[in-house]
């Protein structure tokens, strides 16, 4: 159906037939996932059961909590052990990691948490695509708190972007989303898979200080005066560093503190830690954008559909392109306001009733109209309907 | 005699005056002082039965000076270890 | 006994806890059956959920873990897994444990996982200043309970025991020596060890109930304890208010990291290949 341009990364190796939700597990065991806590839940279960199989044979563990939240409260536990950890979910399952999720960015532990997205609200529909999460996740936990969240529209995506996620939760100490749909989770392809060795594969910093040097909130050694935006070292639980980690607001030594400076500089720190490495996680897969007069931004499943309708376009005259941001949060402002400056017309197209088309809007910030098509019963959008409202935002009866 | 070579030490700076201490020494040891702390008033009668330092709160008691054999820790209670109390 | 100060973050202290309140008795408790056993305290990870009792983590100078409401256990459960030597402990109270984290107790117990659990019980939310728990008797008072507890509290050991703990005691603040000894057999055990220590809250509980101040409360723990042989004599209604105290369950069952370990194992003699 669709020619979403593969990913050129992954490129070598054996060629499988893979799901989207096989590719995310055959990611995790190259970015060397070795924890996986998780719940059953429809369409992301694959990811589970394939790593039940998977680690064990990889000297890695597996296991199947009693619900959501505790699968991602074992994922922390496990990642503070020194095991790159992951989760795997969907809508009603992400609602209820979403404390957890907080603890995890605030207290700096990396993981990975997959949202196979399905139609919502509530149990909605568990085997149909939506993309009904994306505030969710950016905003789903209370405070404020950065948001690392990436986007696959094919299931080489998937793979690639597994790993991505886990070299950045590394690097940044944070929670990386894999923000994946039914369409992403459950459709097969042709996936190249890289060969072991192929893979670049992060590890989080850890100490470069003896345990009595170690201030484990505090700066890493060799950070610059007054770096607001540092990543500190981080000792494994059990390796002779003793440390405190709580989800309260902590000063440096890990210990709470109360309201004031030290307060507000922690919160700030970790959004400027994601805000700072957002250009080099920014990755948009554009098509035909260079002369574009008509920008489609699209993200996920709804891509391969909005790819399309570009194309048909374009053979009707419209000189129409496709913003794709594998990257959601943070989202790519700058890349999308300079593209609203020079365009007559943005269509932002999710299934959705209008998400990520908010965050285009502020970055458009008026320069050119931005209309979003949506669909929430459950189905894809064709490439037709994806032509037709494009059509509208250039004025030509359809 | 002076509380230094008193065989119970008060950090007075954790003591939040709780009395438990006072209420479960077998030999009134211990009392209240006038900032509300618990102090050691009759050192010369500690029997060195660790009521004190097991049962504060706060971690403000420490012996200096234990039984050679020390005390079983498998005893059921305070009581029967250390004597009666009210 | 001996000194347990070296077990304590001192620069942290005094703690946030209440003139009188048991839970320092009972940390104390578990230092020192800590220190007995000789771990090593670099190996010993420390865990717990919200509320009081919670507070604990941070004043001890072990690996700590101070998690989200209730999710103590989980928390412990991911470590445990992927490092099967360190000796964990989760200290946790009756709101975390009864109520918001009910759920991940009995499955911690069912797994069997090498855990020890202490739970602070003062039958009470004290940090938000005394709703009723799952572990306030019948018809004592609360904020949120103004004419008396409607609700029938829990028997937090038989529920651990019925969901396949292998090791379970209780014992109270008061009997400070038994419950070291408890807790140090809970260490020592292979397996999901759970002990429950009745605390005292002589601010929110013991006021509101008119039960006095905490020396009074603990004369309440010393009169009112009995042992399981003096329970097994009793009428259900003489049992009443009672604290039961003693080892309800010890027994050896496999080990879920153990097990899981054997998987490997066995995995890997096979080879990679599948």
């Amino acid at each position: 159906m669709s020619a979403v341009p593969e990913p050129t990364s992954a490129a070598t190796g054996r060629s499988r037939l893979l799901q989207g939700n096989e590719a995310c597990a055959e990611g995790a065991i190259a970015a060397g996932c070795r924890f996986f806590a998780g719940y059953p839940i429809t369409p992301s279960t694959e990811i589970a059961e394939l790593m039940s199989e998977m680690l064990p044979r990889h000297g890695g563990r597996f296991i199947q909590m009693e619900d959501e939240i505790a699968s991602m409260a074992a994922v922390i536990g496990a990642s503070l052990g020194g095991a790159k950890a992951m989760t795997a979910t969907s809508g009603p399952g992400f609602s209820l990691k979403q404390e957890n999720l907080g603890f995890a960015a605030f207290t700096e532990i990396p993981c990975v948490i997959v949202d196979a997205q399905r139609g919502g609200p509530s149990s909605g529909l568990p085997t149909a695509p939506a993309q009904g999460d994306v505030m969710q996740a950016r905003w789903g936990t209370h405070g404020d708190h950065p948001a690392v969240a990436f986007c696959p529209s094919t299931v080489s995506e998937v793979f690639e972007l597994t790993v991505k996620a886990f070299n950045t939760a590394e690097a940044l100490r944070t929670p990386v989303i894999l923000l994946m749909d039914e369409v992403v989770a459950h459709m097969r392809e042709k996936v190249a898979l890289p060969s072991p060795g192929e893979v670049r594969v992060v590890d989080r910093p850890r100490p470069s200080v003896p345990p009595g040097e170690y201030i484990a909130y505090g700066p890493p050694p060799g950070a610059p005066a007054g770096d607001d935006a540092y990543v500190p070292e981080m000792a494994d639980f059990g390796t002779g560093y003793r440390y405190h980690v709580t989800g309260l607001t902590h000063g440096k030594n890990g210990l709470p503190i109360g309201p004031g400076p030290e307060a507000e500089f922690l919160v700030r720190r970790l959004s400027r830690k994601v805000e700072k490495a957002a250009p080099q996680l920014e990755l948009n897969r554009n098509e035909l954008v260079d002369d574009a007069e008509y920008l489609v931004v699209s993200y996920g499943g709804a891509a391969r559909s909005a790819l399309r309708a570009v194309r048909l376009a374009r053979e009707m005259g419209v000189a129409a392109g496709l913003f794709r941001p594998t990257t959601i949060w943070p989202f790519p402002f700058q890349a999308v306001a300079s593209l609203a400056a020079k365009v007559k017309g943005i269509l932002v197209v999710e299934l959705n009733l209008g998400q990520l088309s908010l965050e285009v809007e502020r970055a458009a910030a008026g320069h050119c109209p931005v209309q979003q098509y949506g669909r929430v019963g459950g189905e894809l959008m064709r490439p037709s309907e994806v032509l037709d409202a494009l059509l509208r935002l250039t004025g030509r009866k359809v | 005699m002076p509380e230094d070579k008193a065989p119970v030490v008060v950090n007075e700076a954790w003591c939040k005056g709780c009395d438990i201490c006072i209420n479960y020494c077998p030999k009134k040891v211990l009392a209240r002082n006038a900032a509300g702390k618990a102090s050691v008033v009759k050192p010369e009668a500690c029997i060195l039965c660790e009521n004190c330092e097991l049962l504060c709160p706060d971690f403000a008691i420490t012996l200096t000076r234990r039984r050679a054999k020390g005390l079983s820790a498998t005893s059921t209670s305070v009581a029967q270890k250390g004597g009666g109390s009210r | 006994m001996g000194d347990i100060h070296r077990y304590l973050r001192e620069y942290y202290m005094p703690h946030i806890w209440c003139p009188g309140c048991g839970h320092g008795i009972i940390l104390g408790a578990v230092l020192r059956a800590i220190d007995i056993a000789g771990l090593d305290q670099n190996n010993v990870a420390v865990i717990s959920g919200i509320g009081c009792a919670s507070r604990a983590t941070g004043y001890v100078d072990f690996c700590t873990l101070h998690t989200t409401h209730g999710r103590a256990l989980p928390f412990a459960t991911g470590l445990k897994m992927v490092r099967p030597d360190m000796k964990i402990v989760v200290l946790t109270g009756d709101g975390d444990t009864a109520a918001i984290g009910g759920n991940h107790l009995i499955h911690a117990a069912r797994r069997n996982i090498d855990i020890t659990t202490v739970v602070f019980n003062n039958s009470v939310y004290g940090m938000t200043s005394g709703q009723y728990s799952p572990m306030t008797p019948t018809s004592r008072f609360a904020t949120t309970a103004p004419y008396g507890n409607l609700e029938r509290p829990f028997d937090l050991c038989a529920l651990a025991s019925a969901a396949g703990a292998t090791y379970v005691a209780r014992s109270t603040a008061y009997h400070v020596r038994q419950l070291t000894t408890y807790i140090g057999r809970g260490l020592a055990h292979k397996g999901f060890s759970f002990i429950e220590a009745v605390s005292q809250c002589p601010t929110y509980y013991g006021r509101r109930n008119r039960l006095g101040a905490a020396p009074a409360m603990l004369e309440w723990q010393k009169r009112n304890s009995i042992s399981i042989e003096q329970a097994k004599d009793m009428e259900p209604a003489e049992r009443e208010d009672k604290i039961v105290t003693g080892e309800f369950v010890n027994q050896t069952v496999p080990e879920y990291t153990e097990v899981y370990a054997q998987l490997i194992g066995r995995l890997g003699r096979q080879g990679e290949s599948r």
